[in-house]
């Protein structure tokens, strides 16, 4: 509930600068994953 | 996606946008209705985890404070910080939640894993409240992994030109000195709260347009 009641919608432009770099990050990890384990792990997970 | 609701969509950002800078805030009715209308429309459809981990985090956000206001009663000091779960809880089942959410899909997956990054985020104070609900918005209308770079490089290439135009007199003198200690009374000095959503809003419409 807090953070639905959270509407504040103003940064410092450094914090934004660390969101840009952790979501680009996080979209590396996520084409990596995707390129070379999402079989694998699909099949530990389907296994399970 | 057809092009009537790209069309939407770029509506949307730029009202939120324009809305943020007016008043600096994003209103829960602008995003919410969005975040939840998709983790309802994926659960219909089979993939239950998205609105699993959105009620676990609606849940975790709740105090004790919240729950007696629901119920009329008024809250004893301290029941603003007397939270419903422990954080090691919620972490751990915000993780099995997502593994969860990689066997329901890619969609499902891209929101769980967006959610999760987004929420936990606004919980280390990086990213305000308002700002975290549109990502998580614009995240729920395009849940597919190029999600996160589009998103992520949006953002740098809005901040980095406003962060080099920032520190234009710094940035020489630390380089000529070598003291990066500099930087960070420069910081102190120089960083200022600004309306962001429009930064954040870019990466949709990267995201609507191609």
């Amino acid at each position: 509930m807090v953070f639905v009641k959270d509407v504040q919608a103003q940064s410092v432009t450094e914090h934004l600068a660390v969101v840009g770099l952790i979501l680009t990050a996080a979209g590396a990890a996520v084409w990596l994953v995707y390129q070379a384990v999402a079989d694998r792990f699909r099949d530990i997970a389907n296994n399970l | 996606m057809p092009i009537w609701a790209r069309a939407a969509v770029l509506l949307w950002l730029v009202f939120v946008s324009l809305y943020d800078a007016r008043t600096h805030t994003v209103p829960p009715w602008a995003t919410w209705p969005i975040i939840v209308g998709v983790a309802l429309g994926r659960a219909w459809s089979g993939a239950w985890a998205p609105l699993l981990l959105l009620a676990l985090l609606f849940v975790w956000d709740t105090t004790v404070a919240d729950v007696k206001g629901l119920l009329g009663r008024t809250p004893r000091e301290g029941d603003e910080t007397r939270w419903l779960l422990p954080d090691g809880v919620a972490w751990t089942a915000v993780g099995v939640l997502v593994f969860l959410a990689g066997r329901q899909g890619e969609g499902a997956t891209v929101l769980a894993v967006g959610w999760a990054v987004i929420h936990g985020l606004w919980r280390f104070g990086i990213l305000p409240g308002g700002d975290a609900a549109l990502v998580m918005g614009i995240v729920a209308l395009f849940p597919h992994p190029r999600f996160f770079w589009v998103e992520g490089v949006g953002i740098l290439a809005a901040t980095v030109p406003l962060l080099l135009w920032q520190y234009r007199r710094d940035i020489p003198v630390v380089l000529a000195t070598g003291d990066v200690s500099l930087l960070k009374a420069a910081y102190a000095a120089r960083s200022r709260p600004r309306p962001v959503a429009w930064a954040f809003a870019l990466g949709g419409v990267i995201l609507a347009l191609t």
